[in-house]
């Protein structure tokens, strides 16, 4: 880094993570009726907690629905004023997002940034990439503006691309240059962690890689943290440190990536793991397939909320939500199910 | 920065020069040569509407009269330009220098096309400021009733240059001459009307008014519905309710009768009728608008733009206006038509415009008159005019829609 050298990022004491969310609940109200009164919720987010160190790639995974995304966007307080009823703490550097006046707000926003899953809706496509990228450095005075193109252009080759691009709109770069584009724009103002939400979902699985790797760069190089948020359970164990694995807004499994992937605890992870694809064919595997659909979050079931899918379920399931506990073993490794040993 | 990882990345450069959306869509429009040629007679008639006090006027732009000093040169057409004459020039001059300057530094590096840019529209804004004030200070309006065609006539006068349209508006032919309702002939291109007046002298600058009603009376209109459809559209909920609530109050006024009222009550004036128009006509692109933000501000970029901590002025008007400003500018070209054809209604109806001042649906009015013999070639070139440049309009705003077709544009 260069110009922006100076904003290098705070040691941080081994007590206070770079991101700690603690009981998160975003609730979208299901309106209706004459006067448009909320007459149910639907709980997207329902009370996680966990935290991301410095440095450290926290993997958030599951099923299409179970929050993860509405997750990602609570945490940097994207979510359209009064659209959901956010409860909750989310504390970067050990500061309140959610108590910040708005002036506050938009200055502390810059240190965490966002990447996108669809590489086509994340580029507005009136601009050229040049000025994407330049805003945010020109509206946080970032760097001095006769040494904005300069920047920029060196932003660009460090994912990749030369300084013709600056000149260039979307349209006329594929889904993984765009995704890059994307990766150069929350890069430019420096942040400290990056929330990113299914990056390589959209993308060929040639071009994964490509992606995945240029992440993986920049975390050494620049010292970023990450929370991943990804539905591929093996694209989140080879990218991350810890994962957690959320069922209808809840994490149900938390732990060192390796460990939740080999010695999977819960249930729910149990199955998820048993459907990814295994590049063995004479391999004989025991497949927990899923029976029944994944209930509606405005109706989540009593107690745990997988038991109706669960193959374990006992009595106690559906009464009681099991608390996310350490089990057996593994400190940091723990699971939210009565029937884990 | 630390050196590029792997450099299999690195792009090789593309051949063409990149192209705006706006760029794509324009040159897309302006494909099928019917949009061309309408395209060029709106810009025509806006020109003419600029320039028509330098084209049609019974003044010479220069003249040399005998005085007891012997001859005098005389500028009697510049002298005669009224000060709202010379501040039309002096902002029509600003625009195209600005088009210009923005044109022709497209394709320089943004950092020196920003400084350049911002230098010349201070430098002509600040010159057509300062050229306004002098105009406001030293010229004063004055009636210059001398007959310089009977001055040369006479001798009196000398090497006078006359504009191409040698009539004033409201200049008559002497009744010695009985020259009312004439036909076409080489000394009137379009006769005279009933009143012995040059009817293609009165054509030109009735496009003066038509234009003037239409493009004030809508950015009037687009600037309010832009104002109220970003905020309704931006912030939802409260902002949502009272905006569409207020569209639905000003949607229930009948236009047309609260101009009737308004001149019943406060006479006869073209810049009321703009107000009113503009005031009045404003909802539906605020519609278009808050449905265009309604989708637009959940688009990832939207949401990047706010993660980047970007001030909210700069999210709605540089991030989403742009995005959705395409249907609005649609809906603003069949507004232009609508807009001159209640001119000219108004006036057909004899409460538009003040005679002398013409206006096509004036001149229309004057030629249907039952109380007078019809002629045809006094009816044909008003209702002609009217007939093309609100088909011209219309065709230019389909021509707009088409191109900005996402199924279409590539």
């Amino acid at each position: 880094m260069t110009a922006t050298d100076h904003q290098s990022p705070k040691m941080q004491t081994a007590a206070e993570p770079i991101l700690r969310v603690e009981e998160l609940n975003v609730w979208f109200p299901i309106t209706g009726g004459l006067f448009g009164r909320p007459h149910g919720w639907v709980k997207a987010v329902n009370g996680i907690s966990f935290s991301v160190r410095q440095g450290e790639t926290l993997g958030i995974v599951g099923e299409s629905g179970c929050g993860k995304t509405t997750a990602g966007r609570a945490i940097l307080r994207l979510l359209p004023r009064g659209s959901a009823h956010i409860s909750g703490g989310v504390f970067f550097e050990g500061r309140d997002l959610y108590a910040l006046k708005s002036r506050e707000l938009r200055a502390t926003r810059r240190h965490i940034q966002i990447i996108f899953q669809d590489p086509i809706g994340s580029l507005n496509p009136r601009m050229t990439v040049g000025s994407m990228i330049a805003e945010p450095l020109l509206v946080h005075n970032l760097v001095p503006r006769n040494n904005l193109e300069a920047h920029v252009r060196e932003l660009l080759k460090r994912v990749g691309f030369d300084a013709d691009a600056a000149r260039r709109y979307p349209h006329e770069f594929s889904g993984g240059q765009r995704q890059r584009i994307g990766i150069a724009r929350a890069l430019a103002v420096n942040p400290r962690l990056i929330i990113c939400d299914e990056p390589v979902s959209a993308l060929d699985v040639s071009i994964q890689a490509q992606v995945l790797n240029l992440l993986a760069d920049l975390r050494r190089e620049m010292g970023l943290s990450y929370v991943f948020i990804a539905h591929n359970l093996a694209v989140v164990e080879h990218f991350s440190d810890r994962v957690a694995v959320m069922y209808l807004g809840k994490i149900v499994e938390l732990g060192p990536a390796r460990s939740v992937v080999s010695h999977p605890r819960h249930p729910y992870t149990q199955a998820l793991l048993s459907a990814v694809p295994m590049p063995e064919p004479n391999r004989v595997t025991t497949r927990t397939v899923l029976q029944g659909e994944v209930p509606s979050p405005a109706h989540p079931p009593g107690g745990c909320p997988f038991h109706p899918r669960c193959p374990l379920a006992t009595a106690i399931c559906q009464r009681e939500m099991p608390p996310i506990a350490v089990k057996r073993g593994d400190e940091a490794h723990t699971a939210a199910c009565w029937n884990v040993e | 920065m630390t050196e590029i990882t792997s450099p299999s990345l690195l792009e090789t450069p593309l051949a063409p020069p990149p192209r705006s959306y706006w760029s794509l869509a324009i040159g897309k429009m302006l494909r099928p040569w019917l949009v061309k040629l309408c395209v060029l007679y709106i810009g025509l008639v806006l020109l003419i509407s600029v320039m028509v006090p330098l084209i049609a006027s019974g003044k010479p732009y220069e003249i040399q009269i005998h005085t007891s000093h012997g001859w005098v040169t005389r500028f009697p057409l510049l002298v005669d330009l009224t000060t709202r004459d010379y501040l039309t020039f002096l902002a029509a001059a600003m625009l195209i220098g600005i088009i210009l300057a923005w044109r022709l530094t497209r394709h320089m590096e943004m950092q020196r096309r920003r400084q350049l840019r911002m230098t010349i529209a201070g430098v002509l804004i600040g010159a057509a400021a300062v050229g306004g004030a002098a105009v406001g200070i030293l010229h004063h309006n004055r009636f210059d009733g001398t007959d310089y065609r009977s001055l040369l006539k006479s001798g009196a006068a000398r090497g006078a240059v006359f504009a191409p349209i040698r009539w004033g508006y409201a200049e008559m032919e002497p009744l010695s001459k009985n020259a009312i309702n004439e036909l076409p002939s080489w000394h009137h291109w379009l006769g005279t009307d009933r009143s012995g007046r040059d009817v293609l002298s009165r054509m030109l600058w009735a496009s003066r008014v038509a234009m003037g009603i239409g493009f004030v009376s809508q950015a009037i209109a687009l600037t309010l519905g832009i104002l109220v459809g970003a905020l309704m559209g931006y912030f939802g909920s409260v902002f949502d309710l009272l905006g569409m609530r207020l569209v639905e109050m000003v949607e229930a006024i009948p236009t047309f009768f609260l101009i009737l009222t308004f001149i019943a009550i406060f006479g006869r004036s073209i810049l009321m009728i703009m107000i009113i128009l503009g005031v009045t006509g404003w909802t539906g692109y605020a519609r278009f608008l808050r449905a265009e933000f309604l989708r637009i501000r959940q688009l990832d970029y939207i949401v990047a733009a706010r993660a980047g901590g970007l001030p909210l002025w700069r999210i709605l008007f540089r991030h989403m206006l742009p995005n959705g400003l395409t249907p609005v500018l649609v809906s603003a070209s069949f507004g232009l038509a609508g807009a001159v054809t209640i001119e000219s209604s108004l006036s057909y109806l004899g409460i538009g415009v003040r005679p002398p001042t013409p206006s096509w649906g004036g001149m229309l009015n004057a030629a249907g008159n039952p109380a007078t013999v019809f002629h045809w070639f006094e009816a044909l070139p008003p209702g002609f005019a009217l007939f093309l440049i609100v088909l011209a309009f219309n065709i230019v705003g389909e021509a707009l829609r088409d191109a900005i077709d996402p199924k279409t544009l590539s």
